[in-house]
């Protein structure tokens, strides 16, 4: 269920939630996107692999004051599962399959948690920005219950 | 956190009387009633064990359906995590409850639910709150101590096998 996370332990981006990204290489570990071009929004543009394999990897700040509750969970695994590529989320050393309520909620990501987003598969590309923007937002929803 | 961290004993309910044998579990308006039901047992646990008012009864057992509402806490392999906020409480409480015969909950695995753990968190404590989540998660995914827990049939029985949780 645990085991060490390399792509963690990178410095947070101040601003935006969603702060990372970029493929990684074939078994050559996480690559930071914080020195990856920047898109047209400002925010680094997603560099595919030539090969189209390897997972893309985004690291995502929890904003949501209540952290990654059971709702944002099961819109989430929702989403994630209209995917074919595998989603896994880390928080730290934790990790936890995206597509699995029970595994996402032991991942206890409170406010301020930079998790990273990591989706691999066929349509990576497309999942990823659907994913890290459920992640990402600030919720708008009623925080009294 | 362990489960006896915040689980009351005194509100345990080791049987619930709420049963559904007549329920449709595509009536929604049906399975509705059901979790109110359910929720008012054990919120009514946890103001006879004397940890809020009884004035605040209705309106804590009405939060946690309108969270309910929101979004099933049924997450699968029969376990539901009726929760919520308010401001009766100074502390993350909980308490737990089975139901014999299994209830409609509107479950992600669309299964009936046996083992309810409800909780009610201050409202400044979202990482209590998140902890409590995670220490229902990671007990309750071990299958046969899941089944031993439908087993009991008291309430000194329940609080012994999670006093004896696995996973610490």
């Amino acid at each position: 269920m645990t085991r060490t996370l390399k792509a963690a332990g990178r410095e947070p981006y101040h601003g935006v939630g969603v702060m990372t990204q970029g493929r990684a290489g074939n078994g050559a570990g996480a690559q930071d996107g914080a020195d990856l071009p920047g898109g047209p929004t400002g925010q680094p543009a997603c560099v595919p692999d030539p090969a189209g394999e390897g997972p893309i990897r985004r690291t995502v700040r929890i904003t949501n004051p209540r952290g990654l509750h059971p709702r944002i969970i099961a819109l989430f695994t929702k989403t994630a599962m209209g995917f074919a590529s595998s989603v896994t989320l880390y928080n730290g050393d934790l990790q936890a399959d995206g597509k699995s309520v029970w595994d996402l909620i032991t991942l206890m990501a409170e406010q301020g948690a930079d998790v990273v987003l990591e989706v691999a598969g066929s349509d990576a590309a497309a999942a990823v920005d659907p994913l890290a923007e459920i992640l990402a937002a600030p919720g708008g929803e009623d925080y009294t219950i | 956190m362990r489960l006896t961290n915040f689980i009351v004993r005194d509100a345990i309910v080791p049987a619930l009387a709420t049963t559904a044998a007549d329920v449709n579990p595509r009536d929604s308006a049906a399975v509705t009633g059901v979790k109110e039901r359910v929720i008012r047992e054990m919120v009514g646990g946890l103001s006879a064990a004397g940890y809020f008012r009884d004035a605040d009864l209705e309106d804590i057992t009405r939060a946690v359906l309108r969270r309910e509402q929101l979004g099933t806490t049924g997450i699968g392999k029969n376990i539901a995590i009726p929760h919520s906020r308010h401001p009766a409480v100074d502390r993350l409480i909980g308490t737990l409850a089975l139901s014999k015969t299994g209830l409609p909950f509107e479950s992600l695995d669309g299964e009936p639910v046996y083992v309810f753990v409800l909780l009610v968190s201050p409202q400044d404590r979202p990482g209590d709150h998140l902890r409590a989540l995670e220490a229902v998660v990671r007990t309750m995914r071990n299958d046969e101590y899941v089944r031993q827990l439908r087993a009991c049939t008291t309430r000194e029985e329940i609080w012994a096998l999670l006093e004896n949780a696995p996973g610490w």
